[in-house]
């Protein structure tokens, strides 16, 4: 469901990446609390919209999932923050978002 | 002199009964939360929760369950009456003792099938998820 469609994934309240289906893209954020959150498609950020907050610290590695739950209307769009145990299975079949729709 | 024996023994005691106690307080298992808030598809379908082929849970949607896991080599994995072998979609995981682990079941949807499957997460990414869901309690017993 919504395959076709690359969300947008913010970082901080804004823009970092428009990531398609199948795709992964990674960033480098100085240590410290970091909101992270994503929709379907716009360039700003939604209001009164779940974030993922997370403080992060220097030298580590963090992964965050777009997931979609099919709700009885409509999809609904969150970020998931998996294990590297859950993640190292995805990377097989995901390719990097190189230049993120920028 | 007498007194400072006394002394002694006494500290001797005390740090050996501090030492006995610190070994019982580490826990010997782990606990593995199962979350499962999946959305509309599947809904209405019970996903048994299986440990090494062992059904453990049997688990609605909107539900979580925790089990005390001793350490070890585990493959999680998820079936329905309608798709009985589904291992191949299992998670496998080193489980050691003292530790939590989050596995959200997944349910993806493609072309002509569903797949569910385990998703290990942060505590971060769990506790929400934990708030919208009740515990399943005895989630194995028939």
């Amino acid at each position: 469901m919504m395959g076709l469609t690359a969300f947008s994934a913010f970082i901080d309240d804004s823009l970092a990446c428009h990531v398609h289906n199948n795709r992964f893209s990674a960033h480098t954020l100085a240590p410290g609390l970091h909101k992270f959150s994503a929709r379907a498609d716009g360039k700003k950020q939604k209001k009164n919209i779940q974030t993922v907050d997370i403080n992060l610290k220097a030298g580590e590695k963090y992964y965050l999932v777009i997931d979609v739950v099919d709700r009885y209307f409509a999809g609904s769009i969150s970020l998931i923050e998996v294990t590297y145990n859950t993640a190292k299975k995805m990377f097989v079949t995901l390719k990097e978002e190189t230049d993120c729709g920028l | 002199m007498k007194k400072a024996i006394a002394f002694i023994i006494a500290g001797i005691l005390i740090s050996s009964t501090i030492l006995a106690q610190a070994d019982t307080a580490k826990p010997a298992t782990a606990k593995v939360y199962f979350i499962r808030e999946t959305g509309f598809v599947g809904s209405l379908i019970n996903f048994r929760a299986k440990i090494n082929d062992s059904v453990v849970c049997k688990m609605s949607n909107k539900r979580y369950s925790i089990h005390d896991i001793a350490p070890g080599n585990y493959t999680f994995y998820l079936t329905t009456w309608d798709m009985p072998k589904n291992k191949k979609n299992g998670l496998e995981l080193e489980v050691e003792a003292g530790k939590t682990y989050y596995l959200r079941m997944v349910i993806k949807q493609k072309f002509f099938e569903n797949i569910i499957y385990y998703q290990e997460i942060t505590e971060n990414s769990a506790a929400p998820l934990l708030a919208k869901c009740k515990l399943e309690e005895n989630c194995g017993a028939d």
